[in-house]
């Protein structure tokens, strides 16, 4: 019997993660590794491994061909471009603290699409194969150009038979104009919601008058257009953390419940004015707090929270397949089924690269709309977006839940060779995923109601947590 | 219970042969048109000659497919335009004998494929076609043959095929994938996750084996599969077990369907020792359901009662009875969920049967 | 593992090169032909750590360091190396498998 490759991790409390590479995992014991790594495993040993899936007798027997179809179906393969990015303005009618490289004050000429940029976009998406389309504008502030919004969403209900679009604005200065485009079926809202009142005045709209001007649009948006079609995500300074409880009762005033906790993420000269690891120990420590707040209020709450990015690790974890989010993905191939249109028509590959490539660490443009679409630079990148046998990642017991963002490491350290352990990515997930493990693992019946909830699951079950003992 | 054959009067057949009735007008030389209408009787025109079918004034029969037998006062309804749910009797054969079975195995065979392939052909747009049996893939020749050839005639069409998948080759992968993966999906029981409870359920040793060779094959194949798994007492306990062996060896399949038993057949006469009252313990059910959930396989409830169902589990249990042998107890006239209800099998008997239901 | 003896000593060269902690190490035989690309491995991830390689193996740390989770760590990427080694091709039948080369 051949036992598939084991990767291990020691947790705080002594016991051992063990996970194959198709994202099999149970508990164990020091015993057992000593046992495995000697290659003296006992009967008893062999047959839980058998029962779980961690074992095979001949290549391609039934076994081996299960192990390769779960082991294939982590892997993420890009689609047929379906989703694009549009930043038809970098003009903004706000000016907040963190918001470094996206944007320019509101009279600035230059920053926007001429009509050769749009007619080339329309061509662009003219030219797609795929009959779906999701288009997101950001900016600047997109709704400064609500006549290209319009031209644009215009187009694509002709062109393609299923489309949908995103509009992320800061909802300030909302005419009738704004709000009938705002309202229709088809199109979505998403804005920035940092933390309450106080927080987002302090980071965001600096006067009373602009706050309540916020969050009267706000409540406008989901009394006419419907919870359904209003997102928020809260960005937050590690410097200056709100309590959980606060956020969320901000949000789920205003019926959000699904909660996106984001840190300000500093470019450039940002970066240096405060050390770096030292916020992610903060950050990591705060949003295990904020995990726990939310057990808590999903303990009584009629209605529970979740904080989105938690819930995509929990079910990466538990599920293949999962690839929705764009910075979460192995291999992360980047470039084919989502791209950025930048104000001057550049393509960019993701918005930390149109970033990246603004503050003049690394070009990694992929043409131009107008003069046509060239991938060099990001297929070199392609070729190494993959952790399967990484030195590092092929010994983590978390990569098959893993992903790499080469992008963010570039941010960071200009380098894509970092030893993972010391990049911000690995530490980050690291401690997402030693407290979805945590929870997992737990007896606790209140932190079992949550991770029910936030697994799909009707009702929690042990079964999900096994145990070598 | 809705009647499956219309009586007709006698018409000139000599053999087997297939038509569709409308109402108005005839887009191929296999309608029959309605000519004359009065209570209880429809004539149809079918090229010159008269076919007369005697029916209740409210059946709706247009668009129908039907198969006209020589010599017999009735014809099979194969294909109900209103209805989701039509499947062709491939055969009454069968090498195994399942301890609960429905529609026992006989000897005799009449080969029928050229009179579905004209069902298919004359069938509603996007009609989803079940094949049921006995074990139709003990003809599997004709049924690849059949399949490739309706799916071409038909691109809109899909298929639901029950097979109990002791009968995919390998070499199988190539028809699968001509026919198109996502045309068919094949429905195929396993009972436990042992192979000795499994091939004591449906009487045949090694039958497990075999069908761990089959899933195997499908799965590279690409093929779409409903796993099938009756509950039942010999198998209730084994139900966690057979989750995790599902979620590692069958990660696969698109849908795990749970289903009660259908009190007919052998399931009538090994009733009293097989039947699980799952509205009194719904444990390992619980169990199963929630190992697959989370890791992200679907399960399905098929033909529970929603009231024999807990409420966090209620969502997985749509309506699956045919219609033509569903029916209510008297109990559910005051139930505010019967719309969503499936109910229970015509042939079910509530004195032998839930013992902790209640309207809801 | 076994830890065989322990100690401080004054490190050797170098302005400012503080009290050394080390410990032996037992290597069972089993582990010797994945011992080199351990030491590699484990330099990197214990920069401010040495490897004297005897025999007897022994770990080095400077004072203030964790010697006891230097030499947990140590044994931990030997097993991760052998492990690595030895199952490089189950890794490549299953990517040959899903590949189709």
């Amino acid at each position: 019997m051949n036992v598939f490759p084991l990767k291990f991790r020691q947790w705080d409390d002594g016991t051992f993660l063990f996970a194959d590479d198709a994202g099999g995992f149970f508990r164990s014991d020091e015993t057992f590794l000593t046992r495995y790594a000697k290659d003296m495993l006992t009967d008893d040993d062999f047959s839980f491994l058998e029962e779980n899936g961690h074992v095979y007798r001949q290549v391609a027997d039934y076994s081996f061909n299960a192990f390769m179809y779960r082991w294939a179906k982590r892997l993420y393969a890009p689609g047929d471009l379906d989703y694009v990015i549009f930043v038809p303005t970098l003009r903004c009618n706000l000016s907040c603290g963190y918001c470094q490289v996206s944007r320019v004050n509101e009279n600035t000429p230059g920053f926007d699409w001429d009509e050769t940029t749009l007619q080339a976009t329309l061509k662009f998406l003219d030219s797609l194969k795929t009959t779906r389309m999701k288009v997101e504008f950001q900016g600047g502030e997109p709704l400064l150009r609500i006549d290209l919004l319009e031209r644009v969403r215009e187009f694509c209900r002709e062109r393609f038979d299923e489309v949908e679009f995103v509009v992320c604005t800061n909802l300030h200065q909302l005419g009738t104009r704004e709000w009938a485009f705002l309202s229709a079926n088809d199109t979505y809202v998403s804005t920035s919601l940092d933390a309450n009142a106080s927080v987002h005045q302090r980071q965001r709209t600096i006067t009373a008058e602009r706050t309540a001007e916020f969050f009267g649009n706000l409540r406008r948006a989901i009394d006419i257009l419907g919870p359904s079609k209003v997102s928020a995500l809260p960005t937050l300074d590690v410097r200056n953390l709100p309590d959980p409880r606060s956020v969320i009762e901000s949000f789920t005033s205003f019926e959000m419940r699904s909660i996106y906790l984001r840190p300000v993420n500093y470019q450039g000269f940002a970066r240096k004015q405060f050390q770096a690891l030292d916020s992610a120990v903060r950050w990591n420590a705060y949003h295990a707090e904020f995990i726990d707040a939310m057990i808590d209020y999903n303990w009584t709450a009629n209605e529970p929270v979740e904080e989105y990015y938690f819930v995509h690790c929990l079910r990466r974890v538990l599920r293949s397949g999962h690839n929705g989010h764009t910075d979460l993905r192995n291999p992360n191939v980047l470039g084919q089924s989502y791209l950025v249109i930048d104000h001057d028509g550049v393509f960019y590959p993701t918005d930390e690269a149109r970033m990246v490539t603004r503050i003049g660490r690394i070009d990694l443009s992929m043409g131009n709309v107008r003069t046509g679409f060239s991938s060099v630079t990001v297929d070199a990148l392609n070729a190494e977006a993959t952790n399967n046998l990484h030195p590092d990642c092929v010994h983590c017991s978390y990569q098959p839940f893993c992903g790499v963002d080469l992008i963010d490491d570039l941010s960071r350290y200009g380098r894509i060779d970092m030893p993972k352990h010391d990049t911000d990515f690995c530490r980050r997930h690291t401690h997402l995923f030693d407290k979805v493990f945590e929870l997992i693992y737990s007896e606790d019946p209140k932190v079992r109601k949550s991770v029910a909830i936030w697994a799909g699951m009707p009702e929690y079950d042990p079964a999900i947590a096994k145990v070598h003992a | 219970m809705i009647d499956l054959r219309l009586k007709i009067e006698p018409f000139p057949a000599v053999e087997p042969f297939v038509l569709r009735l409308r109402y108005d007008a005839a887009s191929s030389e296999d309608d029959a048109i309605l000519v004359d209408r009065e209570a209880g009787r429809f004539e149809f025109d079918y090229n010159g000659f008269s076919l007369v079918v005697h029916a209740p004034d409210g059946m709706d029969l247009d668009g129908d497919v039907i198969m006209v037998l020589p010599g017999q006062g009735s014809a099979h309804r194969l294909v109900r335009a209103a209805s989701p749910h039509n499947t062709f009797l491939v055969t009454e054969q069968c090498d195994q004998l399942c301890v609960m079975c429905s529609q026992p195995p006989k000897k005799h065979h009449a080969d029928l494929f050229p009179q579905f392939l004209k069902a298919v052909e004359l069938a509603p747009d996007r009609a989803y076609i079940g094949l049921s049996g006995g074990e139709p893939m003990l003809h599997r020749e004709k049924m690849f043959s059949f399949l490739e050839v309706a799916a071409a005639a038909r691109p809109d069409v899909r298929f639901h095929i029950l097979t109990n998948g002791q009968h995919f080759e390998e070499a199988d992968a190539g028809r699968l994938r001509g026919i198109g993966v996502e045309r068919v999906l094949w429905g195929i029981p396993l009972y436990a996750r042992s192979p000795e409870i499994h091939d004591e359920i449906v009487g045949k040793p090694g039958a497990f084996e075999r069908l761990q060779c089959s899933l195997s094959n499908l799965m590279l194949a690409g093929a779409s599969v409903e796993l099938r798994t009756v509950v039942m007492r010999q198998n209730f306990s084994e139900l966690p077990a057979l989750a995790n062996y599902i979620c590692n060896r069958l990660p696969f399949i698109s849908v795990w369907a749970l289903m009660q038993m259908e009190r007919i057949g052998y399931g009538r006469m090994n009733w009293a020792s097989s039947f699980m009252d799952t509205s009194s313990d719904f444990s390992a059910l619980k169990s199963a359901i929630n190992t697959v959930c989370a890791r992200g396989i679907e399960a399905a409830l098929y033909n529970f009662p929603l009231c024999s169902v807990p409420q966090p589990y209620r969502h997985l249990a749509p309506s699956t009875i045919s219609d033509w042998k569903r029916k209510y107890l008297g109990s559910c006239e005051g139930c505010g969920s019967r719309d969503a209800c499936g109910g229970f099998f015509e042939w079910y008997k509530h004195d032998e049967g839930f013992r902790g239901i209640s309207p809801l | 593992m076994n830890t065989d003896a322990e100690g401080a000593a004054a490190g050797d060269a170098g302005e400012g090169a503080g009290t050394l902690l080390f410990r032996e190490v037992h290597v069972d035989d089993g582990f010797l032909p994945y011992l080199e690309v351990a030491i590699a491995r484990f330099a990197y991830l214990y920069p401010g750590s040495s490897v004297e390689r005897g025999p007897p193996l022994s770990i080095a740390v400077s004072e203030g360091g964790d010697i006891d989770a230097a030499v947990r760590d140590f044994n931990f990427v030997l097993y991760r190396q052998k492990i690595y080694a030895d199952t490089f091709a189950v890794r490549e039948a299953i990517v040959r498998g899903v590949m189709g080369r």
